[in-house]
């Protein structure tokens, strides 16, 4: 038994004693094991060493007064007596037996301890998931706090890729405005939902924000022209995705404007008829009919401004955000009214710190009931779930609405233009766009009229140049490949993108190696990798079990594929194929 | 305007990120244990690399053109060949190899004597180079590519091609672990009598002093090297190596420490370090249990699929007897691996169980039911 071997023990004790844990626990069993003291005499040297080493660790907790003497007699009078009866009760026991039921005590508050932490390891989960008071004023700080209290999660969600930005180009870029063209082509279905009717004729006369087409069903919106002059035609012409009819207005050049009247003081029901009348959708690209969305059943309390603008290239958003701010929260704040809450959040990601400046001096400035949330630099922070998940920590059940967590989640543009409708009384018919990537001689951003054709477009910002692959309509990941600039801007469209060879992904698709990378980055935790596996062997079933219906089509799961696998084409073949079935 | 694209989006991938780029990574991570091998075992374990990697080279052109029958240079061109897996299976089956094959039938090998290290290394093997040849036509045609090639197949081509070889070559393995004997480590420690009695066993089995076994396994600090840059460069998840080598060392303790009741703590533990650092754990653990067709694709399938491999392990090595078990328990469990990716599916985002659609507030409140209204989510 070496000198050295009980210094070292002795340490530990003091170590796990002095912070209040029972260096018992650690000393007896070191002295039995590694010092071959017998148990009896270990206990015993234990008792003893726990006298000087308790005093001075009491007079440091003294010291910090962490000792309450109330609980202290009620604890310490029993335990002296029962440590006096053990200690002869310890005596009357062999060495041997009591090593073992010291060792299984041991091992059951090892278990305990584990189960602890397990326990509040589940419930911390838990909390962030369920951390949802209906109708509390500062529900947003809760949510982004855990069971303590500690703020110490950040504003995202779990997966998800960093894709290169190329925001430069345009980012710096104030926004212009294009004239619009003789001749505009203004299609019917701009929307999610049905084609609006047109309400117009061949040889009619309008003015710019007159009513063009009208909305077809509940899922759907007003079209509006977006010059004055005369309806040549109703033809059919091709879209982004599909092809429908186009209301094709000639430009008098005169821009007489048909607006409505300027609402002061609206109440809710004002503010969704607005919304509704004026064609307000989604304007972040999915074209969901805003008052749709407003006009909810549930108890709502959040109202979220979606300012993330994940998408590469894209700058559209973050431009609004710096010059048009002030109207931007006020639009904000009438539609967070319109969904039945007082306050509206603001999540920007914090590649935009100049955005989030300019958003917080307003706030303070106007003292807005608005707040800005940075959200963290990640693709796609800006799909709705996601961004719900990274601001209030609720996860919208599959196959819900965000309403069904509390939340309505809008643009940051469709903001803009509820502003611009209800306190200016201008219809939808213009939005901004970035015209950007390497094909394009001078990216900008830009006021658009509905119907302006791409080639218009791109004679504004310079022409084209470079061995260009892909047009795009919308941004990189999310976007449409277009076949040409014989197509119309339209509401949804927040981005034109040509990309040159160095910049699109032109790779020949490879075998799936199995790398399980698109798996490692869905931010559905789905399994890519098996979908399209099943998708292209026929295997619907399977497709459905690994989660082809909750694919929201962010494109993570492709962009990191080393294979070059066009996952979200198979992913998309798989829905499709099994709406078809169910009908 | 030249004619444009039409795809489905995405539109850009990511930068320096195709099979290709992960196979040279996987080489270039092997070429510390490649050095290392060279240095303890002589020349002609480059020559053996050569060759398997050539044969696999070859051996799964030959399948592409005579299944394409496109027997032209666009037939070449179009073979799956140049993503360069065939070249990692080439290299990691020649770094399985025995140091020494010696054949009874042939013993075509050139010795030469190595003072230093007292044992007799090989200087040119022909018999190496036969079996080689064997090995590498097998896992090319019969393993890869006859399942579909890179990601079907369902076992590990290196670990499969270890156990050919040893299937059909028992004596010529069997001979090869026993009977490097009398050098400076002492016997191998799986096949010897597991007593960790020499001295310095451990640090020698960690540089890879340890003369035993397959060429590729035995430089721990080397495997360490590639195992660095593998997770540095994000090709392997550094988690599973840990868990394949921790939970091994758990399971060493308790197999162990069963049959070795009488032993001291401090001999079992040091017996455990012994397991761990000996045989093909290591190596496995890095190369070819992170191999990606033959391992499940979430991670907790993988800690299942890890703590699979690691038991089998030592249970072959400690109550079976047969010195050396890592290849075949990777073979034993990448056949479980279709079992465990049907089981184990993470849960999408948002997911919920059908009864509890109700969200509890913080304070026991219930928030009204959701919404039927609304398709489009």
């Amino acid at each position: 038994m070496s000198v050295l071997l009980l210094i070292l023990i002795g340490i530990a004790g003091g170590i796990i004693g002095g912070m209040g844990m029972g260096g018992g626990t650690l000393l007896i069993p070191l002295m039995t094991l590694l010092a071959g003291v017998e148990q009896h005499t270990a206990q015993a040297i234990n008792l003893a060493a726990f006298i000087p080493m308790s005093a001075v660790a009491l007079a440091v907790h003294l010291k910090n007064k962490l000792i309450d003497f109330k609980y202290l007699l009620w604890v310490a009078l029993p335990a002296v007596a029962a440590s006096v009866a053990a200690a002869y009760l310890s005596r009357a026991v062999g060495g041997r037996a009591l090593s073992r039921w010291f060792g299984i005590f041991l091992i059951v508050l090892g278990l305990y301890q584990l189960g602890t932490i397990l326990y509040n390891l589940i419930r911390t989960i838990k909390f962030r998931r369920k951390s949802f008071t209906k109708g509390g004023s500062v529900w947003y700080n809760k949510g982004r706090t855990n069971a303590e209290g500690v703020k110490n999660l950040k504003n995202t969600f779990s997966r998800g890729v960093h894709p290169q930005a190329n925001k430069a180009m345009t980012e710096r870029k104030g926004i212009e405005t294009v004239p619009a063209p003789a001749v505009v082509y203004i299609p019917v279905a701009q929307h999610i939902g049905k084609p609006a009717t047109p309400v117009v004729r061949p040889g009619d006369t309008v003015k710019m924000g007159q009513l063009i087409a009208m909305e077809e069903g509940k899922i759907s919106a007003n079209i509006f022209s977006s010059v004055s002059g005369t309806v040549k035609a109703i033809e059919k012409r091709a879209t982004a995705s599909g092809r429908c009819d186009h209301i094709v207005i000639e430009n008098d050049g005169q821009y007489v404007e048909d607006r409505l009247e300027p609402l002061d003081n609206p109440d809710r029901a004002q503010i969704i008829e607005r919304v509704r009348y004026c064609g307000i959708v989604g304007m972040g690209g999915a074209g969901f009919p805003t008052e749709v969305k407003l006009d909810h059943k549930t108890s709502v309390d959040t109202f979220i401004v979606n300012g993330a603008e994940c998408e590469p290239y894209i700058t559209c958003d973050h431009r609004i955000m710096l010059e048009y701010t002030d109207n931007l929260i006020r639009g904000a704040l009438l539609l967070a009214e319109a969904a039945g809450v007082r306050h509206a959040t603001f999540a920007v990601e914090e590649n935009k710190p100049d955005a989030i400046a300019k958003l917080n001096e307003s706030i303070a400035r106007n003292n807005f009931n608005a707040e800005v949330v940075p959200v963290v630099t990640k693709y796609p922070q800006g799909a709705e779930k996601q961004l719900i998940y990274a601001v209030t920590r609720r996860k919208v059940p599959v196959g819900k609405l965000p309403a069904a967590v509390g939340c309505v989640v809008n643009n940051v543009h469709t903001a803009l233009s509820a502003y611009l409708a209800v306190k200016e009384g201008q219809t939808l018919y213009k939005r901004i766009m970035t015209v950007t990537g390497g094909g394009v001689v001078e990216p900008k951003n830009v006021w658009v009229s509905n119907g302006t054709l791409y080639a218009d477009l791109l004679a504004f910002c310079g022409g084209e140049k470079g061995d260009i692959v892909k047009m795009i309509n919308g941004g990189p990941m999310m976007g449409v490949a277009v076949a040409g600039a014989e197509i119309a801007a339209t509401k949804t469209t927040s981005c034109l993108l040509l990309l040159t060879r160095e910049e699109a992904n032109t790779a020949v698709p490879g075998p799936c190696i199995n790398c399980a990378r698109c798996a490692k980055v869905c931010p559905m935790k789905l399994m890519p990798m098996f979908i399209d596996a099943c998708a292209l062997s026929g295997d619907m079933d399977g497709a459905v079990k690994y989660g082809a219906l909750n694919c929201i089509e962010c494109g993570s799961c492709a962009y990191v594929c080393p294979a070059k696998r066009p996952l979200v084409q198979s992913i998309r073949l798989a829905k499709k194929k099994v709406r078809e079935a169910k009908k | 305007m030249n004619s444009l694209t039409i795809s489905a989006s995405p539109h850009i991938a990511k930068p320096n990120n195709s099979t290709r780029r992960i196979m040279l990574d996987v080489l270039l991570a092997l070429m510390p244990v490649t050095v290392a091998a060279v240095v303890y075992f002589g020349y002609h374990v480059v020559i053996n690399a050569v060759v398997c990697m050539a044969g696999c080279f070859g051996a799964e052109l030959l399948y592409d053109l005579i299944a394409t029958k496109k027997w032209s240079r666009e037939g070449v061109r179009a073979s799956s060949v140049w993503d360069c897996s065939c070249l990692v299976s080439g290299l990691l089956l020649a770094l399985n190899l025995p140091s020494k094959i010696k054949l009874p039938a042939w013993d075509w090998n050139f010795y030469v004597k190595n003072a230093a290290h007292e044992i007799d290394n090989i200087a040119f093997s022909f018999d190496t180079l036969i079996l080689c040849l064997f090995a590498s036509i097998f896992i090319m045609m019969i393993v890869k590519k006859l399942f579909g090639g890179i990601g079907k197949n369902f076992v590990n081509p290196a670990a499969m091609g270890r156990i050919f070889l040893f299937a059909i070559a028992p004596l010529a393995a069997v001979q090869t672990i026993g009977l490097v004997a009398n050098a400076t480590t002492g016997a191998t420690w799986l096949t010897g009598s597991k007593k960790t009695s020499a001295a310095n066993l451990l640090f020698n089995m960690f540089i890879g002093n340890k003369g035993s076994a397959a060429v590729g396994e035995t430089c721990i600090i080397a495997i360490i090297i590639g195992y660095l840059y593998l997770s540095i460069r994000k090709v392997i998840d550094f988690r599973l190596p840990l868990i394949v080598v921790g939970s091994a060392a758990v399971f060493a303790l308790l197999f162990d420490g069963l049959i070795n009741m009488h032993l001291s703590g401090p001999r079992l533990v040091n017996n455990m370090l012994a397991h761990v650092c000996s045989g093909g754990l290591i190596f496995g653990a890095v190369f070819m249990v992170t191999d990606y067709a033959t391992s499940p694709n979430t991670f907790w399938g993988q800690v299942i699929y890890c703590i699979g491999v690691s038991l089998v392990t030592m249970l072959i090595r400690v109550f079976a007897d047969y010195p050396e078990g890592m290849s075949f328990a990777i073979v034993i469990m990448n056949i479980t691996v279709p079992l465990i990716d049907r089981f184990v599916v993470p849960r999408p985002f948002g997911y919920y169980k059908e009864k509890k659609v109700r969200i509890k507030a913080a304070d026991g409140s219930r928030v009204p039911s959701e919404p039927k209204a609304g398709g489009a989510a």
